[in-house]
Order: C-alpha cells, then structure tokens, then sequence
C-alpha cells in the first residue's frame, strides 16, 4: 500500500501534465469547401476549451475544445450566412472535439475523441503532429469530415452540390 | 491501521485531484457550448434591407413575414433559390433578346422584322417579369446571418446588381416612348438597345461572378 501511495505520489508530484495557454492570435481552424466552380477556405480563430500537455508523455495529453460555428469567416458574408443555415447554428451554436486517448504508433501521434458537430457525435482518429519550442507548443493537424456523416444537407449552386467531405486543418499555438 | 487510513486517504486525495485537474473545461463554459441562442438581426445589413427587416421596418411595423427569425431564414433560403433559377431564366430570356433586337435594329429585312418583332415585344414582357420578380425574391429576402464590407462575389453582384436594375427599369419606358414619339424614334431606340446591352452583359458578368469567384 506504501509503495502505491509513493508512486502515485511521486507520479502525482512530477507530473508535468500542465494547461497549454493557447494563442488566439496565431491558432486558427479552418475547413475547405470544394465545389465544381470554385472552392473557399473558411477561417475561425476563436477556438476555446482546454488543452493539458504533458511533455514528458504526450500521451497523457488532453483536449477538449470547441469552436462557435458563426465565428467562421470565409471572406464572403452570404456564402457565411449559407454555411450557418446548413448547419444549423441557432441549435448547434458549436463544433466541438473532446479526446478519450493518444496513442502513438510508429512516431505518429494520434488523437481518439468524439467530435460533436450538428448535432451528432462521431468517434475520430486524428492523427496530429507538434513541436516544442522553448515555452510554445505548436500542434498541427488535418483530417476530414464527411457533411453526411453529420447529417447536414449539401448546399447546391445551379443543381450542383458541394463536396461531402470537408478538410480541416488546425493549426494551435500555446505557451506551456 | 491508522496509517492505512491515512494512506488509503492519501490515495483518494491524489486521486481525485489527478481527475480534477484532467477536467479541464468548466461545467459552465461546457454547457454554454451546446445551448442553443437566440439569433437577432445581423449588424451592417445594407440599408434597403434595413428599411424593410430592421427593427423598425417597414414589413416589422405591418407585422408582414414569419414569427420567428429561424423561421425568416428559411424563407430567405427559399426565396434565394428561387432567385437564382429566376435569374438564369431571365439571362437566357435576354440573351435572345439580345441577338434579336440588334437584328431588327440593324436590319433592313422587312421579312425578318415581321417575322422577330412581336415575339420580341412579347419576350420583352417576359424578360422583364421574370427579371423583376427575381430582383424582388432578393430585395424582399429576410436578412441574412452576416454582413460585412469584404470585396467579395456578393459585394460584386450586388455592385452589378445596380447596374442591370437600372437598365433594365428603363428598357420597357424607352422602347414605348420610340413607338409613341416619332420624331425621337431613332434616339430612344438606340438607348433602348444600349440599355438592353448594358443589361445583358452586366447580368452575363455578374452571373460568371457569383458562379467563379470567391
């Protein structure tokens, strides 16, 4: 029992699981629509939530962030307007993703989580990559999403429907 | 004992402080994440809109259009689709009218002006129907989720937007004051024609805008 107690003590102790501050300025999510005619990027820095590093295991790591849907900002209003009435942002005001566990597998770090978006929650495997430089941490990663999965209905232009799947890209600055 | 005590303790001390300290988003913060909010009219809605949907507009004070904003939303999307098919009738409308109305007013084909010219006439009632109830589909239209002051496809159409609407309000009075006024005939048909020109390439432009641009 003592020796437990000193090692969950110690673990405790030495633990170097700490908050990550992340910068708004810097940090950004974005996702690419794709349609026939022309493809758009749009852009949210305000990404909010939780993100504990632990920088002697990584994989003791968590996250759990989110991100107000109408802060997106593809540079056009109307096609930002379109992209709230789809996805619903008056019931769903936030896209959000928690993890469950990282894993690493041949130098690749993978993020396990749910993300909710639109309402539904979908299990995902995010494969992410980060550097540590001094006091800041920056994590980058890309991955898709499908709008079906999601249930959201595909806008259309001239019978047209954009892409089903939508690349994400987050790129996050933090101090630690 | 006591000392097991103590350590067991200890144990669920650590323990659950390792577990507090895992909870990284408060209980407030994670329940506002998913509550759904009120929406309210956007800022910067352009001033005809205002006129007509803002706080105090016009369709607000006659208590015209749905209850709620959710609901105005969707009705903005229905009316907006309806506007672009709308709009791509009407282009290809004038783009008949077009090719036949420079025919007849370069022509000197007696055989083609009996034979074009009331279709003409009749597609130029058309064309102008169709245009104006597309353009009242979009003035009319709730407002949307956002506004702002990018240049962007929409800032383009609404810029060309002003310039078919004006020439296109003029074609019709232009062409009936040629038939009405004799001594101006040829005056007011060639601004009828340039108007018409006017309108189809500005309406050409801006279709090509909102379809490739950003």
């Amino acid at each position: 029992m003592r020796k437990l107690t000193f090692i969950l003590f110690f673990q405790f102790l030495f633990s170097q699981a700490i908050p990550v501050e992340i910068d708004s300025e810097k940090s950004f999510l974005s996702y690419e629509g794709k349609h026939p005619a022309h493809n758009w990027t749009g852009i949210s820095k305000d990404i909010k939530g939780s993100f504990i590093f632990d920088k002697d295991q990584p994989i003791l790591s968590s996250v759990d962030l989110y991100i107000p849907v109408f802060s997106f900002d593809s540079g056009n209003s109307n096609r930002d307007s379109n992209m709230l009435d789809v996805v619903e942002d008056y019931f769903y005001p936030s896209v959000s993703f928690t993890s469950s566990s990282i894993t690493k597998e041949k130098e690749q770090y993978y993020i396990n989580g749910v993300m909710f978006f639109h309402g539904i929650e979908k299990k995902m495997r995010i494969p992410v990559k980060f550097i540590i430089e001094n006091d800041t941490i920056v994590v980058d990663t890309n991955f898709i999403i499908s709008l079906s999965d999601h249930n959201i209905k595909r806008p259309s232009f001239l019978t047209i429907k954009i892409k089903d799947n939508i690349e994400i890209k987050l790129h996050l600055v933090g101090s630690i | 004992m006591y000392v097991k005590i103590k350590s067991i303790a200890l144990v669920i001390v650590i323990f659950f402080s390792t577990i507090k300290a895992q909870s990284v988003v408060l209980q407030e913060s994670y329940d506002n994440r998913f509550t759904p909010q009120e929406i309210g009219l956007p800022d910067n809605m352009p001033y005809v809109k205002s006129i007509i949907w803002g706080k105090e507009g016009v369709f607000r004070k006659l208590d015209i259009g749905p209850d709620t904003r959710i609901e105005e939303l969707e009705l903005r999307r229905k009316m907006l689709k309806h506007h672009q098919w709308i709009g791509i009738l009407t282009l290809a409308g004038l783009a008949y009218q077009y090719d036949v109305g420079k025919k007849l007013y370069d022509g000197d084909d007696d055989k083609y002006w009996d034979d074009h010219y009331d279709t003409h006439k009749a597609m130029g009632y058309f064309t102008y129907a169709t245009y104006m109830t597309g353009a009242s589909l979009s003035i009319f239209a709730p407002p949307a989720r956002k506004y702002d002051n990018n240049f962007s496809s929409i800032k383009f159409h609404r810029a060309m937007a002003v310039i078919h609407f004006s020439t296109m309000m003029a074609q019709p009075f232009l062409a009936k004051k040629a038939v009405e006024d004799g001594k101006r005939y040829n005056d007011l048909m060639d601004a009828h024609l340039k108007a018409g020109t006017v309108a189809f390439f500005a309406l050409s432009l801006d279709a090509l805008g909102i379809t490739f641009f950003k």
